[in-house]
């Protein structure tokens, strides 16, 4: 896609979503500020590159010239940056991505407040500041409709419903300082994300999260049944995701101030999902149920917990719409391919060669110990 | 319990927690606390106990779970449960 070059600021450089969309902000011309935290004995620029180098080493090897990352972290105020850097970046942003998040299910309150909530107040008032700024794409999740029973689509927000995790519930605020900071006159564009799996081609994904964990614990055969008959989930490859907000993002005479869901019109029984697994891991399939049917009471306190939070936040009865962002998607060239059972296959498969490669590099106990083991 | 046979045990476990966590063995010190020194997110930390509940046959009880945030701690806790 042709774009005009612009200077971007980006949150959460090595996050799932951030990496994808530093790789292509930098394919395609861009020149990009990624702010990212030292961690584990590596330098925030060492990461950075990490990670674009998993996605693609040629453009890792090409572009990574173009990209400054900024050694920074959005709990602290002015996100941790020097004077010299700070000045930079409201000199020269035009585009800001924040991608920056915690996306854990059930993070404590106080952590995930600090980074998702508070954080993107910082994000947002540094902002403010920015000369140049044209607009900030706020990505969010479609977990922010809660237990919301109904159809959810883009213009829908406050419908009154409760929260079962605080990740759900700290995106749902951050929209909300999204909106405050649209009333104070910053063009703030928010792009709801659903589940996100690996690449459409081949399956390739930096982190196994959310529906692969799903997939891990069922792997162990620990439930005999699961209350998931009858639950459909939206999900979409990584690239997808992201060439729909590179999309919409870099359109011309867009609307201000909209929110996206950037993923198909049509969701997938996670029944499919999983029976699918059970053929490819060999594990034994459980039983789907309805929720009405299940007792929660026949399991052990280790798996009453797994229940509560991997599996029940797969549990909603919202029917989330994306009609209006695939209308606009349309209009600009870019319609979602359909996800069928080659696709699930591509990815799960993707997932399988992961795990037993992992298998044989990390598990290494003296195999004549390990009869009747199974992991 | 044999020493040498709680040794190979240890092992197991060690093997195990690194390859749910994705964290090499020689990285996962007895005391190093699982979520803050290593990183394990709680899910992660939840199928570990589980595997563990799993292939060793016992039942974690649910004050338990809390207190198991290190490798030692689940040596313990299989030592003194696997004795019984």
């Amino acid at each position: 896609m042709k774009t005009d070059k612009k200077t971007i600021f980006l949150t959460g450089a090595t996050g799932l979503v951030g990496s994808y969309l530093l790789k292509i902000l930098l394919q395609n011309g861009h020149k990009v500020y990624a702010l990212a935290r030292d961690k584990n004995n590596k330098s925030a620029n060492e990461r950075v590159f990490e990670v674009l180098k998993f996605w693609d080493q040629d453009i890792a090897d090409k572009y990574f010239k173009n990209c400054i990352v900024v050694n920074g972290d959005i709990t602290q105020e002015n996100l941790g940056l020097n004077k010299n850097i700070n000045s930079l970046l409201k000199n020269q942003t035009e585009e800001i991505f924040h991608c920056a998040a915690i996306t854990e299910l059930n993070a404590s309150w106080d952590v995930i407040k600090k980074v998702n909530i508070d954080g993107t107040d910082i994000v947002f008032s540094l902002a403010q500041g920015c000369k140049n700024l044209k607009k900030i794409n706020h990505i969010s999740t479609i977990y922010v409709c809660g237990d919301y029973k109904g159809i959810f689509n883009e213009n829908s927000y406050n419908v009154g419903q409760n929260f079962t995790n605080s990740y759900s519930k700290s995106k749902f605020e951050a929209e909300n300082i999204a909106q405050n900071f649209r009333n104070k006159g910053l063009w703030v564009d928010i792009f709801r994300l659903p589940i996100i799996v690996g690449q459409y081609k081949d399956g390739k994904i930096l982190y196994f999260k959310n529906i692969y964990q799903l997939i891990s614990l069922c792997k162990l055969e620990i439930f005999d049944v699961l209350p998931l008959n009858g639950i459909k989930i939206n999900i979409t490859p990584i690239d997808m995701a992201i060439d729909a907000i590179n999309t919409i993002a870099f359109s011309s005479n867009m609307i201000k101030n909209m929110t996206y869901h950037p993923f198909p019109l049509h969701s997938i029984y996670i029944k499919t999902i999983i029976e699918l697994a059970s053929k490819i891991f060999k594990f034994k399939c459980p039983n789907f149920i309805f929720l009405e049917e299940f007792q929660i009471e026949d399991f052990s306190p280790v798996q009453k917990n797994i229940i509560k939070n991997g599996i029940l936040p797969f549990i909603f009865d919202t029917n989330i719409d994306s009609t209006f962002t695939n209308n606009i998607l349309k209009e600009n060239g870019f319609i979602f391919p359909k996800f069928n059972i080659n696709f699930l296959n591509i990815f799960l498969k993707y997932f399988k060669k992961y795990i037993t490669k992992n298998e044989e590099k990390y598990f290494t106990v003296n195999k004549k110990s390990l009869l009747n083991t199974k992991i | 319990m044999e020493d040498k046979e709680f040794k190979v045990i240890k092992q197991e476990i060690k093997s195990l927690i690194s390859t749910i966590s994705e964290i090499p063995q020689e990285q996962i010190d007895e005391t190093k606390d699982f979520f803050k020194d290593l990183g394990i997110d709680s899910m992660k930390a939840l199928e570990i106990i589980a595997s563990i509940e799993k292939k060793y046959k016992i039942i974690i009880p649910e004050e338990e779970i809390p207190k198991i945030t290190n490798l030692n701690a689940v040596y313990s806790f299989i030592e003194e449960h696997i004795k019984k």
